[in-house]
């Protein structure tokens, strides 16, 4: 992190450290005020802290389960925290197909926020393929393991679609590149359910990503933290990312 | 004759509407939805394009804190943009995913705290019966939507939740919400239509229960005009003291709740009313209906298979049974099934014994039709 810290990284430590928030970080803090000596904190500590007591504002929200490691965890997401997510990119017409259920809902809404009408991605392959037909998508978010889902619609279409967007922690670019002739444009998005996404690359042999705005990060001893200065619901800063799968960053 | 919009023709104009909406994009996408029905055997999945007015958007009312036991996607969807273009601040939601029902979630749905617990019936009784959580035993309010309500099921969830104003939402994948929120006059089943929505009855019987039809705004200035929705019902002309001029009684789900067989109309709720009279032999049962064609007149038939711990019944007990069953089920307001037997509607009814339970797949499905 840059010495003196970013004025949005300030911010959000004066506002995490005030005195109408709640003690999750300041407890984990024990009194440490140097940015870089601020113990990292993990999906364990998540997990091992309700929601309640972690939750820094009050707003319009959404809350998603986070499985981690044998457990469940909450995370909450406001509306207005999800809007204000940069990543993309997004038609006009999507169609929001993951894995985790709760991830496919919060990534619609997002598309929502973004004031494009998307189509939702149902559980059964058949049905999601057959909307994607109706809906004449122009663009897909999704995940690697649900792309494969959609290859039937993917192989009527008679054009490419405008976009795709991959997100996850880790990506096979080798098996994700057989996609390219689906798509004028593949977009690798590093996003966990609780941090939101990150960081993002353009699909090739060897992406190199690029940090979100207002995303920060720090190579520590067990990997990276991640760090963004929005003011979430649940803040996220000097994060322990889970092991990212051989991610480089620009 | 009556005429009124079938499926085939209700598709055509979805795809109309979805051809309307990639000419001309929304300005406000908040004010629309997509989703897909899983069709049935004869049909394939049926796509929607929602456009919501405020009064759909009320649904939680001043709930602030909403928690959702729906399954599919475009139903979570949907409480999702109720809660986010909602009138109600700090207004938030959380759903229970079938996979994670247990004791971590119990945790979680704790420290939520909902002051709404929201879903299909059968989800539901699901969650209270697999998740011990304080919070949704002391909900103040659980509003259900998608299943015909039973007095069994009414006894189950105000057991589960025995501080709750238990609330019901009609609606269905075509129209999301075709009644009112909560007219506090109003028993189990019963409706008032939304502003926009039209009710009426067709094919009724003598007591006046026939096929529900809607007609409903369905996209833009395109109106959706009586489609037979699949359910049973009836309409209570009299004033409702709230001034609403009809109200909808609800009888069931063709095909689930109730069956029309030879002119007599079997009912889930009623089956599962005479076995319970007769626990003293049977613990389980399923019930299938058919029909034979006798010298060119058809005649109805039901084949009750029945399941009990201690044993399967002996011969004399399934007489004792099918007597007992056929002389307390009525199939029309004022006969009983072996009325209809004796006037040569029906087939005697027949009892079969399975030697296991019966297995359990999501919904119960009791009472079905032979095809």
């Amino acid at each position: 992190m840059t010495d003196p810290l970013p004025q949005d990284i300030q911010e959000l430590l004066m506002w995490v450290t005030g005195s109408s928030a709640p003690p999750f970080y300041r407890d984990h803090w024990r009194g440490e005020k140097t940015f870089e000596a601020l113990p990292p904190v993990s999906r364990a500590d998540f997990l091992a802290t309700p929601l309640s007591l972690r939750r820094y504002k009050d707003e319009k929200a959404l809350v998603k389960v986070v499985h981690a490691g044998g457990g469940l965890f909450s995370s909450e997401w406001s509306f207005a925290d999800i809007a204000r997510e940069s990543w993309g990119p997004l038609g006009i017409r999507p169609l929001v197909y993951l894995a985790d259920s709760d991830e496919m809902l919060e990534k619609t809404m997002w598309c929502y926020e973004q004031n494009v009408l998307p189509l939702i991605g149902e559980v059964v392959p058949e049905i999601t393929n057959s909307s994607a037909d109706f809906y004449r998508i122009d663009s897909l978010v999704t995940d690697a393991a649900s792309l494969q889902k959609l290859l039937p619609h993917l192989g009527r279409r008679t054009e490419p679609l405008e976009s795709i967007a991959v997100l996850g922690g880790s990506f096979d670019c080798a098996a994700l590149l057989a996609y390219a002739r689906y798509a004028k444009r593949i977009q690798l998005v590093l996003s966990l359910p609780e941090t939101g996404a990150f960081a993002q690359a353009p699909l090739s042999a060897d992406p190199a990503f690029a940090l979100l705005p207002g995303c920060y990060l720090e190579k520590g001893e067990q990997g990276f933290l991640l760090t963004k200065a929005a003011q979430l619901v649940t803040p996220i800063i000097r994060y322990a990312l889970p092991r990212l799968g051989g991610v480089r960053f620009a | 004759m009556e005429s009124f919009t079938d499926r085939e023709a209700l598709r055509q104009q979805y795809l109309k509407a979805r051809d309307l909406l990639i000419a001309a994009p929304p300005s406000d996408a908040s004010r629309y939805m997509l989703r897909s029905t899983s069709g049935t055997s004869q049909s394939a999945p049926l796509h929607i394009i929602f456009e919501m007015d405020e009064e759909v958007m009320a649904r939680f009312g001043d709930c602030r804190r909403v928690f959702g036991a729906v399954g599919t996607m475009s139903v979570r969807l949907l409480a999702t943009l109720f809660v986010r273009y909602g009138k109600t601040p700090r207004q938030k939601i959380f759903f229970a995913s079938v996979s994670d029902i247990g004791p971590d979630m119990a945790s979680l749905a704790d420290d939520f705290a909902p002051d709404m617990f929201y879903g299909f019936l059968s989800f539901n009784l699901s969650v209270l019966a697999r998740m011990d959580s304080r919070a949704l035993k002391s909900v103040p309010n659980v509003l259900v939507t998608g299943e015909y309500l039973t007095e069994a099921q009414r006894e189950l969830l105000a057991q589960g939740c025995p501080r709750a104003k238990i609330l019901q939402i009609y609606a269905t994948s075509e129209t999301t919400s075709a009644s009112k929120d909560f007219c506090p006059y109003l028993g189990v089943n019963t409706y008032h239509a939304r502003r926009g929505v039209a009710i009426d009855i067709i094919n009724k019987d003598e007591d006046g229960v026939g096929d529900v039809v809607l007609s409903w705004n369905m996209f833009r200035d395109m109106r959706v005009s009586r489609y037979k929705i699949g359910d049973s019902g009836k309409i209570i002309s009299e004033p409702c003291r709230c001034g609403e001029g009809s109200t909808l009684m609800l009888m069931g789900r063709s095909g689930f709740d109730y069956l029309k067989l030879v002119g007599a109309l079997l009912r889930k709720e009623e089956f599962d009313r005479v076995s319970g009279l007769c626990r003293d032999l049977i613990d389980e049962y399923r019930a299938e209906a058919y029909s034979v064609n006798q010298m060119g007149k058809l005649l109805g038939g039901v084949e009750l298979s029945v399941y009990r711990a201690r044993g399967e019944l002996t011969e004399t007990e399934k007489l004792l049974l099918a007597e007992r069953f056929s002389s307390e089920l009525f199939v029309t307001p004022t006969q009983t099934f072996a009325n209809l037997v004796d006037k040569n509607i029906f087939l005697p009814l027949r009892i079969k014994t399975v030697a296991e339970p019966f297995p359990r797949t999501g919904k119960d499905v009791t009472l079905k039709m032979r095809h």
